[in-house]
């Protein structure tokens, strides 16, 4: 039997989670709440359902329609919301919506029907110096599916990327290690407890697991991501902590500084989910070179962007 | 490979020469016509042939000739620069229908003056009127093709509105012999024939006739001479003096005697090229493999040290500008098909050489560079790429050029394009030679004969197998009724009718193309034929199946995403899914959706072509290979028939009579162009897109096969981005895709467009294999542009999250 995980979405042609030209298999799950984040459709295992108003002409098909009474219309936020406690997850809402307005976010997969999925772009690998990237939510809380998936491509020789936000069981990382050819890693914060504020975890168990993997027996490159969040986690005194954490490591290969991004604020509002930095700007160009020279100047190699 | 100097000096020149041809009008050149007319009056006795020779010389000895300011390279079609040329004995007829609405009609509009529409009518509509082809089809086309092509089932007066084209002269004969050598060559042929012995005559009259036109080319050739003299003694810079002498020298020696140095060479190139659209005007006549055939005179002058790199590209961008000038000139309704003005003038460069190896040389990337130059909508600039022979450092030159966003060039499969020349019966070795010809045909310099003729409207075979042979914007029985739809009990039942809708459609072209062909016999090209060696040896017109290699017509066909879509659809909902019924499907789709949006939803939500998915790139594959071999496998009297898939633009008039489609495409919309997905479809990015397409058998369609994508300018705004493109490159080539041309355009800078044209004037839009001015577009065309899927996944902009 093929594993099963809860897949949010493929991407296509990425060419920023690794070398060359790559398909990215994007999980549900994480156990972070990261203010910034981008995907807030990838946070929980399970399917989200969200509107999109801007198609919404309001009909109330999906709320007549919900067996279990799980859709409800907000007045205040103007918008329909549903209770993930109590949607069963049947779909009905989405069948009966002709807008096309109802949305919803992951699918069950197995290891073998994405590996099929994954094969497809072999053509562009070949070209490219490219292969598959997992990402999420957190891959690695899904350590079975995963596990599989790479294996496989591994062994037909497709190259393999992961990248982890860390914040997992060693078991569950150790688990898959062998079938990784390059990790991406992200280190947001070196003050636990400012971590946990900006992520809802504290950051010990993410370093702990860095250094094992990087005292581990595999000889991949680790590539450390650092997002850089204006006011929430920029200030020169974290980027340099940072940096001098990533100096102990091994098998670093570059850090890359990632500058926040505003994409994700419309699903926020599908999801009818709070956005923290709604009034938060992205970073210049000139500040993540700012920041990119703290680190070189500590002999690290870094670059702006994936 | 070539480093590209920083802000050359020509560029000056070059500038001043692009503003001159983007500010001018096009404008109705009638001038030729009234010289034509008037020869035509005056050989009345005299065989078909030489009476077109004549009329020919004529035109070389008569018509205006002008050196603009700035010029290196000379030479016109006609009297304007951006002229639309008029060939009288093709088509005098059409101007004359549109004599009062030609300057203002939708489609590519020609300013004609007052003076020349008295002209017109006082000179050349009396005598001509009845004798052109156009109306000699009118009057001879049975009454089931009138129909079929009024109703937009089919379009078939392409090439009777204009000559046929899609020709590539073999310039490296003519350049290596000149007018003078070819004319020797022709007079040892006559020798072969005799007066005494039976049928000889036509031949040697024949003969006779290309020495005429030949001739008539050294005339045009040493009036430029005079003209470049004459305008030097008036010269008052020293400089320009110099230059406009040294012209008149390049015209001493060309086109009479054979070329000495790349100046001469690329001269000779450009004032034959001018000179075929004097004796007939059409689209298609293809530069071909510049890169190739002036390269030997490139090396000997770089070698000599009397030419540096920059004069050579200063040269080849002056005859870049050139190129740019011509103005197609056709109906209004054959306009809406094409439109844009092209003149699908191809050069190409890359591709491998006679021994199957690596032909990429300098001129090759300066050939590219040319385009970049110029960032005109001419020449349309083809690369032939081979994956196993040309270097990286030529694929990233294209890739370079695209991402100026000018649309070119257009990228072409090396092998794939070898194969298509070789399923027209061209050997192995010769077909190794082949350029890209038009928007996306095969062609082989000097050698081969063979044009498309028709397009088909996929969309209405679908409507026809749905509605037992009813057009549903005529309420006319138009096509075959292939049974009632509703007692389908199997998809094969389903597909079986489409099958047989195919079957039927191909035959009634193949019909029109029996009699198209016999009155295209009545247009000979003797001037053309001079760079058709087999043309000479058997003394046989171009047009009288006088070359080396013969195909029948090619057809067409349009709006293939919708027809594959609409099969797919028929069958995951009615007889997979069984989700809806044929009944209420047809239902649905004969009130064009409305009051039927769940059926609409289930429509727009079955999967579709472009997603590289198997279900819709099966029935892609089964289609189009049916489609290709039920076509190629017909005969005419010049050969077996092509097939391509190349929409110019006729997805736009072609959607007009189609109602809803199992698709969900609503009623009366524009088709999808070529052999891209339907916009807003391919939702899974680049790759899967030439993924799809890739199912489609490409090599089985020698016409070629279209891929329009469209990237967004930040996929290649780094280094990293020409790389991401280069792969992509050599993805579709390893995949068998045989062509892709890119727009690397943003909406927003389309809508602004739209908004305010004339700050616009020369933003370069990808139509459908071919490169135009946005602003000229009409608005169907402009809208289907902008709402084509921007293909951004290549490169999303990589952030935290």
């Amino acid at each position: 039997m093929s594993a099963a995980a809860s897949v949010l979405r493929i991407e296509k042609l990425s060419s920023f989670d690794g070398d060359g030209l790559r398909t990215v298999v994007f999980l549900k799950g994480c156990p972070l709440r990261c203010q910034w984040c981008s995907t807030p459709e990838s946070h929980e295992m399970k399917t989200d359902f969200g509107n999109d108003k801007k198609k919404c002409t309001g009909c109330f098909e999906c709320v007549n329609t919900c067996p279990e009474q799980a859709i409800n219309y907000d007045i205040k936020k103007e918008q329909f919301t549903t209770n993930m406690e109590s949607c069963s997850d049947c779909k009905k809402c989405i069948d009966v919506c002709l807008e096309g307005s109802r949305i919803f976010w992951g699918y069950t997969a197995t290891a073998d029907e994405i590996f099929k999925e994954v094969q497809k772009d072999s053509i562009f690998y070949y070209h490219s110096g490219g292969g598959v990237t997992i990402s999420g939510g957190e891959p690695f809380l899904q350590k079975n599916f995963v596990r599989e998936l790479l294996k496989k491509c591994v062994f037909q020789g497709v190259n393999t990327a992961i990248e982890t936000c860390g914040h997992v069981l060693w078991e569950n990382i150790k688990f898959v290690l062998p079938f990784v050819d390059t990790l991406f890693y992200d280190l947001k914060h070196m003050e636990t407890n400012r971590h946990k504020k900006i992520t809802g975890v504290g950051n010990g168990l993410i370093l702990e697991n860095l250094k094992k993997i990087d005292a581990g027996p595999q000889n991949f490159p680790i590539i450390v991501r650092i997002p850089v969040i204006p006011t929430v986690n920029d200030e020169d005194g974290n980027i340099r902590d940072l940096g001098e954490f990533c100096r102990n490591l091994k098998k670093l290969k570059e850090i890359q500084l990632l500058p926040y991004h505003r994409f994700g604020i419309e699903t926020y509002r599908k999801l009818s989910m709070p956005y923290d930095l709604e009034t938060l700007c992205s970073p210049e160009k000139e500040k993540m070179e700012y920041k990119a020279a703290l680190l070189q100047d500590m002999g690290l190699t870094v670059k702006v962007g994936g | 490979m070539v480093n590209k100097i920083n802000n050359p000096s020509y560029m000056d020149r070059i500038n001043k020469l692009r503003e001159r041809v983007v500010n001018s009008t096009p404008t109705m050149d009638i001038e030729n016509a009234l010289i034509l007319t008037q020869s035509f009056k005056k050989t009345e006795a005299l065989p078909r042939e030489m009476r077109k020779a004549r009329a020919f010389k004529e035109v070389c000895s008569k018509k205006t000739i002008t050196i603009w300011d700035n010029e290196l390279i000379l030479g016109c079609s006609g009297k304007v620069a951006r002229g639309g040329v008029l060939c009288a004995d093709v088509c005098w007829s059409v101007l004359d229908k549109e004599l009062d609405t030609i300057s203002t009609r939708p489609f590519d509009p020609f300013y004609i003056s007052e003076e020349d529409k008295i002209l017109f009518k006082q000179e050349i509509k009396p005598y001509w009127l009845g004798r052109s082809n156009f109306e000699k089809w009118e009057a001879q086309a049975p009454r089931d093709i009138v129909e079929l092509k009024e109703n937009a089932v089919i379009y078939i007066d392409r090439k009777a509105v204009r000559g046929p084209g899609e020709l590539t002269p073999n310039y490296e004969e003519l350049l290596q012999e000149g007018m003078e050598g070819i004319i020797s060559y022709i007079e040892k042929k006559k020798s072969d024939y005799s007066l005494s012995k039976a049928n000889h005559y036509p031949k040697i009259a024949y003969l006779n006739a290309m020495i005429t036109a030949a001739r008539g080319m050294i005339i045009l050739g040493q009036r430029y001479r005079e003209e470049a003299l004459r305008l030097a003694s008036q010269e008052k810079n020293a400089l320009r003096r110099k230059e406009l002498e040294q012209i008149a020298n390049v015209f001493l020696q060309i086109p009479a005697r054979p070329a000495r140095t790349f100046h001469e060479a690329l001269q000779f190139v450009y004032l034959y090229h001018s000179s075929i659209f004097m004796e007939q005007n059409a689209a298609s006549y293809n530069l071909g493999r510049i890169d190739q055939y002036l390269y030997p005179y490139y090396k000997t002058d770089i070698d000599a040290g009397r030419l540096t790199e920059e004069e050579a590209q200063e040269l080849l961008d002056c005859a870049w500008i050139k190129l740019a000038e011509p103005c197609l000139f056709q109906d209004g309704v054959t306009a809406e098909y094409a439109n844009g003005y092209t003149m699908f003038q191809n050069v190409c460069a890359g591709g491998i050489n006679s021994n199957g190896q690596d032909a990429v040389n300098e001129l090759s990337y300066m050939v590219i560079q040319a385009s970049m130059d110029t960032m005109l909508y001419q020449p349309s600039l083809s690369v032939r790429y081979n994956l196993a022979k040309n270097p990286d450092s030529f694929l990233k030159k294209c890739a370079e050029c695209i991402n100026t966003g000018n649309g070119f060039p257009a990228f072409h499969n090396d092998e794939v394009g070898i194969r298509m020349v070789q399923n027209k019966g061209v050997p192995l070795h010769e077909a190794y030679d082949w350029n890209p010809c038009g928007c996306v045909e095969t062609n082989l310099s000097g050698r081969i004969r063979g044009y498309v003729s028709a397009d088909v409207n996929m969309a209405s075979l679908v409507e026809f197998v749905l509605f037992r042979g009813i057009h549903r914007k005529s309420g006319k029985l138009l096509g075959h009724d292939t049974g009632d739809p509703l007692l389908f009990t199997r998809y094969e039942e389903f597909s079986n009718a489409i099958k047989q809708q195919v079957d039927h459609i191909i035959k009634k072209v193949v019909e029109a193309n029996n009699i198209l062909d016999e009155i295209w016999d009545d247009r000979p090209v003797p001037f053309i034929s001079l760079s058709f060696r087999n043309c000479i040896d058997t003394a046989t017109d171009y047009a009288h199946g006088g070359t080396k290699y013969e195909c029948g017509n090619g057809i067409i066909y349009d709006g293939i995403a919708d027809f594959i879509n609409s099969i797919a659809a028929v069958k995951e909902l009615v007889f997979d899914k069984k989700s809806v019924s044929m009944e209420r499907l047809i239902t649905a789709l004969a009130a064009d959706f409305v009051s039927y949006p769940d059926v609409h939803k289930k429509c727009l939500e079955a999967q579709k072509y472009g997603n590289d998915l198997d279900h819709p790139d099966e029935i892609a594959a089964e289609m189009m290979a049916y489609l290709a071999i039920q076509t190629n496998q017909q005969d005419s009297k010049y050969g077996k028939l092509m097939s391509g898939i190349l929409p110019v633009t006729a997805h736009v008039p072609l959607g007009k009579v189609i109602g809803a489609l199992p698709s969900g495409r609503k009623a009366w919309t524009t088709l999808t162009d070529g052999l891209s997905p339907t916009g807003g479809t391919d939702s899974n990015g680049a790759g899967a897109v030439l993924k799809s397409v890739a199912k489609i058998p490409h090599d089985l369609f020698a016409s070629g096969t279209l891929l329009n994508m469209k990237l967004s300018p930040d996929l290649m705004k780094d280094e990293r981005g020409t790389v991401n493109l280069m792969n992509l490159l050599k993805s579709a080539c390893s995949l068998g895709v045989f062509h892709a041309q890119f727009n690397v355009v943003d909406k927003e800078m389309l809508l602004k467009a739209q908004k305010s044209p004339e700050k616009h004037r020369d933003l370069l839009v990808r139509v459908a294999g071919y490169t135009a001015y946005f602003v000229e577009l009409c608005p169907e065309v402009q809208d289907e542009i902008i709402n084509r899927t921007i293909q951004e996944s290549i490169t999303p902009l990589k952030a935290a999250g």
